[in-house]
């Protein structure tokens, strides 16, 4: 089932298209990925989900109805530049927050008190925002987006400004809450977490959509037949194969990168003769230079 | 509305939990006090018991002039010379010479001496009380009794009484203008702090970067509405407890005080005029300005001041609004502050002239523009204005902030997702046609 569903989307700022005839749709449960470089039109996008701004053209469906004021109480938002009221306690700040996405103050309550000890926060719940270090800010954003327990997710860029430690934390928070059913957009630029956190992925580029899909098909779709393998002897270029890399190593073996369009079993075949195969493999290109590509070649 | 209520009760706690919200709030009354108090704190301070040497060479004076409540004449005798020299020696504050052949058509030669600059009010009751002795020595001269003079005096002094209700009364016009221009530069401050703080509030949301996640939440619309009324709600509350604590203070200060302003009220103002007294006049004046400020309907106004604020607030706090939404740094809000602030100063500068012809053109067109409305006719109500024009006004005035939230709500959607960027009025201009 489809949580999401943008229809020819298009929203212009004066005589810009940030989104242009834009459609996609996201599965209920899974973590979709927004990739683009900056000034894509991914925040427009995700402003426009959020009900921050309006289309000019075309309609969000949520849960397969045109989206409405009230859903924007089972969303929950991330901006990617994002603060707190800092003269407000951690509490209080959560408690605001919840409440303007309708939840009661005894539920927040008892969800925050939660929140703060998973994200070991306890002992700082009525102390002021300002009095926080910059990463313990973040855990409280990142805890003002799900306090709520929404059914969609937005992180714009959740990663940036959190040390090593603390996103991993983040990052086994989100597949946490991915585990419970919530539907997440994520959206980066980095291309690391990519691969790890992310079921399906749209890669835009000036408010056009330059692909769509599951990420290991996306990957497989854009393979260029470059196999790497490591074996004694050095083989010859023949008409099958051709060696784009050759790297001779410590115990006599070699490391080769070949490309062929022949199939695996085939390409094999025509290797034995030079000597034993320790190890054969498709390399299949990253999502990072299939975004690299795309945006160079659009 | 939840949402609204929720926006309004975190801006007003937020408030009032300030400390400089607390320190204005308790300061507040003690300023207001402070300047009602002092003068006439200085007037008893100055009622210190004064004593003026007499040396009285004519002998016309000699124990005629009449002691004040702070003023005490002794009488001396001797030459100037030995006079002036015991006078140094003492720390009485003049030496009044009056020479042996003094001419009471043509009195000269009569010299006050001091060892520092006599003050205004010693020169002026000695000036007056000699002037008086000597009307009665001509009078005496030529045989007219001054008993008859005094009692045809006192009939004067009351027959002033029943003018004090009508507006022709120049005291009653001092009461309604102190009226009028309390709660004119009241309002003027009060939309001035809070209009500014509504627009700070905005600014300082806008660069926290929270804002993005509180609309996301609610419609902006919401964010700014809450914010405005939360402040009004702040400002009221600030209001409310200067008039309370000044009230307090004041009574406080009566009751220590009381016997100050207590010579001024009806009953002791008979006895006082019932009396040859040289205070009379100034007495009578401050009783007319008490009396005339118990004549001005202090209900209606204080509801209108509570009307013109809160609706002059609105129109005000939604324009700060939009700047507040509009500008990423201190240094862009100037170019925007000046066409807000205009009409606003100009108000300000015209109180004078409408106090003086409160029923005026100027007067009358000030206190229908929406702009000027809130200031101007608070210093008009005061002397009395027709009511339709009243009515009129306040329309005018609801129409415009009505018209002024819905043009800053457009602004306000638009500018507080902008960053860095120069905005200029051609660009606002436009974001009012944005589809959002």
């Amino acid at each position: 089932m489809k949580l999401i569903e943008a229809v020819d989307i298009s929203k212009r700022y004066g005589g810009l298209w940030a989104l242009k005839n834009f459609s996609l749709s996201i599965s209920q449960g899974s973590v979709f990925g927004i990739l683009g470089p900056n000034g894509a039109g991914k925040t427009s996008f995700i402003r426009i989900i959020t009900q921050i701004l309006a289309p000019d053209e075309g309609q969000i469906l949520f849960k397969g109805a045109p989206i409405a004021a009230n859903d924007a109480s089972k969303t929950g938002y991330l901006p990617e530049e994002r603060g707190l009221y800092k003269k407000m306690t951690i509490e209080a700040q959560l408690i605001y927050l919840a409440g303007l996405k309708g939840i009661k103050r005894s539920v927040a309550k008892e969800r925050i008190k939660i929140l703060l000890q998973k994200f070991d926060l306890e002992q700082w719940r009525n102390r002021a925002v300002e009095e926080l270090s910059k990463g313990m800010q973040q855990k409280v954003q990142f805890m003002s987006s799900i306090v709520h327990q929404p059914e969609l997710l937005i992180l714009d860029e959740p990663f940036s400004g959190f040390d090593p430690l603390n996103a991993d934390i983040l990052k086994n928070e989100i597949l946490e809450i991915k585990k419970s059913g919530c539907t997440i957009i994520y959206s980066t630029h980095r291309m690391e977490t990519v691969e790890e956190l992310c079921d399906e992925i749209v890669l835009i580029n000036k408010g056009e959509k330059l692909l769509e899909g599951k990420v290991a098909q996306i990957r497989q779709e854009n393979k260029k037949n470059i196999y790497s393998l490591e074996m004694d002897g050095l083989p010859e270029a023949n008409g099958s194969f051709s060696i784009t890399e050759s790297i001779g190593l410590d115990n006599g073996r070699y490391n080769l990168k070949i490309k062929t369009e022949k199939a695996p079993n085939e390409v094999i075949k025509s290797l034995l003769p030079y000597g034993q195969i320790h190890c054969f493999k498709e390399e299949l290109p990253s999502i990072n230079d299939i975004f690299i590509s795309k945006i160079r070649q659009s | 509305m939840n949402k609204i209520l929720l926006i309004i009760q975190r801006e007003y706690l937020a408030k009032v939990r300030k400390r400089s919200f607390i320190i204005m709030t308790l300061l507040g009354p003690v300023f207001f006090a402070f300047v009602m108090i002092v003068p006439i704190w200085i007037t008893t301070r100055s009622e210190e018991n004064r004593v003026i040497e007499v040396l009285d060479e004519s002998n016309y004076f000699l124990y005629r002039l009449p002691n004040s409540g702070h003023i005490t004449f002794a009488y001396f005798n001797g030459s100037l010379g030995q006079s002036r020299l015991n006078f140094l020696q003492t720390d009485h504050d003049a030496l009044l010479f009056i020479p042996k052949y003094v001419n009471l058509e043509n009195p000269k030669g009569i010299t006050l001496y001091s060892k520092t600059i006599p003050s205004a009010e010693i020169k002026a009751y000695i000036e007056k009380t000699l002037n008086e002795e000597i009307f009665k020595l001509r009078l005496e001269q030529s045989g007219i009794d001054t008993t008859s003079i005094n009692r045809l005096k006192t009939d004067i002094a009351v027959d002033y009484e029943p003018v004090v209700e009508e507006w022709e009364d120049e005291t009653a016009i001092k009461a309604a203008a102190g009226a009028g221009l309390f709660s004119a530069i009241l309002i003027y401050f009060f939309i001035f702090l809070y209009g500014v703080q509504v627009m700070r509030g905005i600014m300082e949301e806008k660069s926290n970067r929270i804002i993005e996640i509180v609309i996301s939440s609610v419609k902006p619309f919401q964010l700014m509405m809450g914010k405005i009324i939360g402040i009004a709600l702040v400002s009221l509350t600030q209001f409310f407890i200067w008039l309370g604590l000044t009230f307090f203070i004041s009574s406080v200060f009566s009751s220590q005080y009381g016997g100050a302003l207590d010579r001024f009220s009806n009953q002791h103002i008979q006895q006082t005029i019932s009396q040859p007294n040289m205070d009379v006049q100034q007495a009578i004046e401050i009783n007319h300005l008490i009396n005339s400020f118990g004549s001005i309907n202090f209900a209606i106004l204080i509801l209108s001041f509570v009307f013109y604020f809160l609706a002059g607030y609105l129109l005000y706090s939604s324009m700060f609004a939009a700047i507040g939404a509009a500008v990423d740094a201190e240094t862009d809000i100037q170019q925007f502050m000046l066409p807000v602030t205009l009409p606003l100063v100009t108000s300000f500068v015209a109180i004078t002239s409408v106090m003086e012809n409160p029923d005026g053109p100027l007067a009358f067109w000030m206190s229908m523009i929406p702009f000027t409305s809130p200031i101007i006719m608070m210093v008009r109500i005061p002397f009395g204005v027709d009511i339709y024009q009243i009515i009129g006004s306040m329309l005018i005035l609801i129409g415009s902030f009505v018209l002024f939230t819905w043009v800053a709500s457009r602004i306000y959607r638009v500018g507080i997702l902008m960053y860095g960027k120069k905005i200029t009025y051609r660009e606002i201009s436009k974001w009012l046609f944005y589809k959002q």
